[in-house]
């Protein structure tokens, strides 16, 4: 008869680890060890007692923490004995901590003036909750968080997390053009329950490019040549007739608020518009119906200072023949076409919707070597050059004052057709939405509209929602939003591996998510960054509770406890409180917070009404010349 | 005037008619001289004029002076006051995000209790050994001290810790 003993640790062990034992009555070469579910290799081991065989069992991949079992079989598969082994760390030692920081590598130099810290890091298995990153100079960043990482996922098969355990966070070092600065970096991990883990410092030096005397003259004299240009063009201007410059003609978010705006312009002000844009798309065809002329142009050229100044050119000569009184640029990556049509003459307003430092959005879209010096010279002089910033929320007006002066900044905030439901959903339409949609009637429906994308942080509430299950089992998360990018790919790994089907939906991008909204019970917005949420604002309109991260202009419209819940971004111990605050409210409470909610922001949720106001601001500056 | 001239010798007549163009030029030049005497003096009023309202800028120049240096001064103080408010403002977001986390932590131990009451973490080993009864005693050995073991690495997690209360109470309610 066969038999089989192991020897278990005295305590807690980490991801990786040897087991001892012996059998009795079987050779070694018949005996299989199974760690965590899967097969160990095995060698021969001294310490038996008499007649026995001795063996050491060693993991042959990661294994996560927990109670993790330990089988030894026999002949046929025959179970010898079967014990548990902990994976983990002892009370007050450091938790086990997976971490590996990809960048900036150690005494390397990076290029411009702002640093990138990129990594991935489990913490007792799980992604942390919060990643902090200390940059010399720069104060504490919180890196953005559960990023895809397809290669960790293939190297941890058992960590469901591994496949969002990306982080990465973007810290702009204040150093002038032409200065250089050696700093430290360190990062902190850290995860309720499981604990902090700080990496050891390492040192980088940040030098930012001095600009080309050379690019400088060049810039100037293409300038003027640019002005000789205009010149010879007739500057007759319609006051009445506006030119849009706008980044695409695509489906998204800013090109449907444009789209938005100019009907109200042509239909209800009698504005006349005519449209510049680089990327063509579906809303040309309502241009054409609002009688808007398009004019295609190529992307903007921002690579070297001779390429911005020649489509700098073209593009004023455009505004300049178009016989407009006033232009309208659209988003903060357009500046050259702002650029140019102050170089036109013409009165212009710009509207910034994003809210991120010119640093790191130059950085996000241009990349670590950024904009040449004088590209990012004229970018700074467009800001300051405008007769109008128009911006979606005051957090991000207050951003951007400093380029411009405080009377040419203005917050026009605006609002949604949803305005129409009034704050309120009748319980025949949600029952009708959720069989609609399949969502089980008695189910706690969580809902995430956007499209899904690492800055918006659907991974951390799904993460987050998985902690509450015990309070609420009947919660059901519906992230409509998903395609099949990196961060979506991901995130349906994610729901793979932690067997989630049943409890996350992922809803691939919907024209119109309205059923999703009227079906819903609470609405959660996790971005990181948002300026003004429109999803936040149709779930206000349909009466949905609000749980957001306290970032811009989220707080602007949701107030703590008041008008719903904030919580920290990119913190998932923040998110899971958030949640089960949200649960731990009565549901009489949870209708009153949504009621001020949409009494709060009643006053600009109609959609003409920001028509009205732009309109107003297109006449103003119009009317009052160029400044 | 008798303008006849004849009976006066030649010489004499031309004289006169030489004195007489030059008297005509005198007049006329000083019809002009006196319209250009006029202009002056118009010219000097208006200098004056002008003199005096600049005087009396002048005067009113250290008033202006000042008032448009308090308001300097005043548009300064009120960017001062905004920059402070703005730092207290960030200062107290800071501390609310300091008070959230620690409220956050409080919420969260709340739940592991919770959810340890609930008997989300009851042991899952089951050992299954099939040996003789030197090895049986062996293995019972093993495993007993593995127990003891286990629960001691229970007893010493956060979880078991947290509950202790709500154990107390419990043992206290039967």
């Amino acid at each position: 008869m066969s038999s089989a003993f192991v020897d278990l640790p005295s305590g807690p062990v980490g991801h990786q680890f040897e087991l001892s034992g012996w059998v009795r009555g079987i050779a070694l070469a018949d005996v299989t060890v199974r760690i965590a579910g899967h097969e160990a290799t095995l060698r021969e081991h001294g310490g038996a007692p008499d007649g026995a065989a001795g063996w050491a069992a060693h993991t042959t991949r990661p294994v996560p923490n927990g109670v993790q079992p330990v089988s030894v079989f026999g002949h046929a598969g025959e179970l010898l004995a079967q014990e548990v082994v902990i994976v983990g760390s002892n009370e007050g030692d450091d938790p086990l901590a997976l971490v590996e920081l990809d960048g900036p590598a150690p005494d390397s130099e990076v290029a411009g003036d702002l640093v990138l810290v990129t990594g991935w890091a489990m913490l007792n298995s799980r992604a942390p909750s919060m990643v902090e990153v200390f940059v010399e100079g720069s104060g504490v960043t919180r890196a953005r968080t559960r990023l895809p990482r397809p290669d960790v996922g293939a190297a941890f098969p058992d960590f469901p997390d591994a496949v969002v355990s990306g982080f990465e966070a973007r810290v702009p070092v204040d150093i002038p053009p032409g200065g250089a600065r050696r700093v430290s970096v360190r990062v902190r991990l850290t995860t309720h329950g499981a604990g902090e883990w700080t990496s050891p410092t390492r040192f980088v030096t940040v030098r930012n490019p001095a600009g080309d005397a050379a690019d400088e003259l060049l810039a100037d004299q293409l300038e003027e040549q640019t002005a000789g240009l205009l010149e010879r063009v007739s500057d007759r201007r319609d006051p009445k007739h506006v030119l849009v410059l706008t980044h695409s003609l695509a489906i998204g978010g800013g090109q449907l608020w444009l789209q938005e705006l100019l009907t109200g312009l042509v239909k209800k002000h009698d504005w006349r518009a005519t449209v510049v844009t680089p990327v063509d798309g579906p809303l040309r065809d309502d241009c054409a119906a609002l009688g808007v002329p398009v004019h295609l142009t190529s992307h903007y050229r921002i690579g070297d200072i001779a390429s911005y100044e020649g489509h700098v050119s073209e593009l004023a000569l455009v505004a300049r023949a178009s016989g407009a009184g006033v232009a309208l640029v659209n988003t903060l990556g357009a500046f050259s076409a702002a650029d140019a049509t102050k170089r036109a003459g013409l009165p212009t307003a710009w509207v910034v919707h994003e809210s991120f430092e010119l640093a790191d959005f130059s950085f996000q879209n241009w990349g670590p070597a950024g904009l040449a010096p004088a590209v990012k010279q004229r970018w700074e002089r467009s800001l300051n050059a405008v007769d109008q910033l128009l911006f979606v929320a005051d957090a991000t007006r207050e951003m951007f004052v400093g380029h411009s002066a405080p009377q040419r900044c203005r917050t026009i905030r605006y609002g949604t057709p949803m305005v129409r439901f009034g704050g309120r959903i009748s319980e025949h339409r949600r029952r009708e939405a959720r069989e609609r949609l399949g969502v089980p009637q008695d189910a706690l429906l969580l809902l995430n509209v956007g499209v899904v994308e690492p800055r918006k942080g659907q991974a951390g509430l799904i993460s987050a929602a998985e902690r509450v299950r015990h309070v609420a089992p009947n919660l059901v998360v519906a992230i409509v939003g998903q395609h099949p990018t990196p961060y979506g790919l991901a995130l349906d790994d994610l729901v793979e591996r932690g067997e989630l089907e049943e409890s996350v939906r992922l809803v691939p991008i919907q024209r119109d998510p309205t059923p999703w909204f009227h079906a819903a019970d609470l609405f959660v917005n996790a971005s990181d960054i948002e300026s003004l949420p429109r999803s936040i604002l149709e779930a206000v309109c349909c009466g949905l509770p609000v749980l957001a991260s306290d970032v811009f202009g989220a707080r602007e419209m949701i107030e703590d406890g008041r008008t719903g819940w904030l919580f920290e971004p990119n913190n998932a111990d923040a998110l899971t409180v958030a949640l089960l605050r949200a649960l731990d409210t009565p549901a009489e409470r949870r209708r009153e917070l949504a009621d001020n909610a949409f009494a709060k922001l009643s006053d600009w949720l109609d959609p003409t009404g920001y028509a009205d106001e732009y309109s107003d601001v297109l006449s103003e500056i119009a009317n009052q010349g160029e400044r | 005037m008798n303008d006849d001239l004849s009976d006066l010798p030649g010489p004499v007549r031309a004289e006169l008619t030489r004195l007489r163009a030059e008297r005509v030029v005198f007049v006329s030049e000083r019809e002009k001289l006196l319209g250009q005497l006029q202009e002056a003096d118009t010219s000097a009023r208006e200098l004056l004029a002008d003199r005096d309202r600049l005087a009396a800028q002048v005067a009113e120049l250290p008033e202006t002076v000042r008032s448009s240096e308090e308001q300097t001064a005043s548009i300064e103080a009120l960017r001062a006051e905004l920059a402070v408010a703005r730092q207290e403002r960030d200062a107290l977001r800071n501390e609310l995000t300091g008070t959230r986390a620690e409220r956050d932590a409080l919420r969260l131990r709340l739940l592991d209790a919770e959810v340890v009451l609930a008997g989300r973490e009851a042991p899952a080993s089951v050992p299954t050994t099939s040996a003789g009864a030197a090895d049986r005693i062996a293995a019972a050995e093993a495993r007993a001290a593995h127990l003891a073991r286990e629960l001691a690495a229970t007893r010493a997690t956060i979880s078991w810790r947290v509950t202790a209360p709500l154990r107390a109470v419990r043992r206290k309610s039967r």
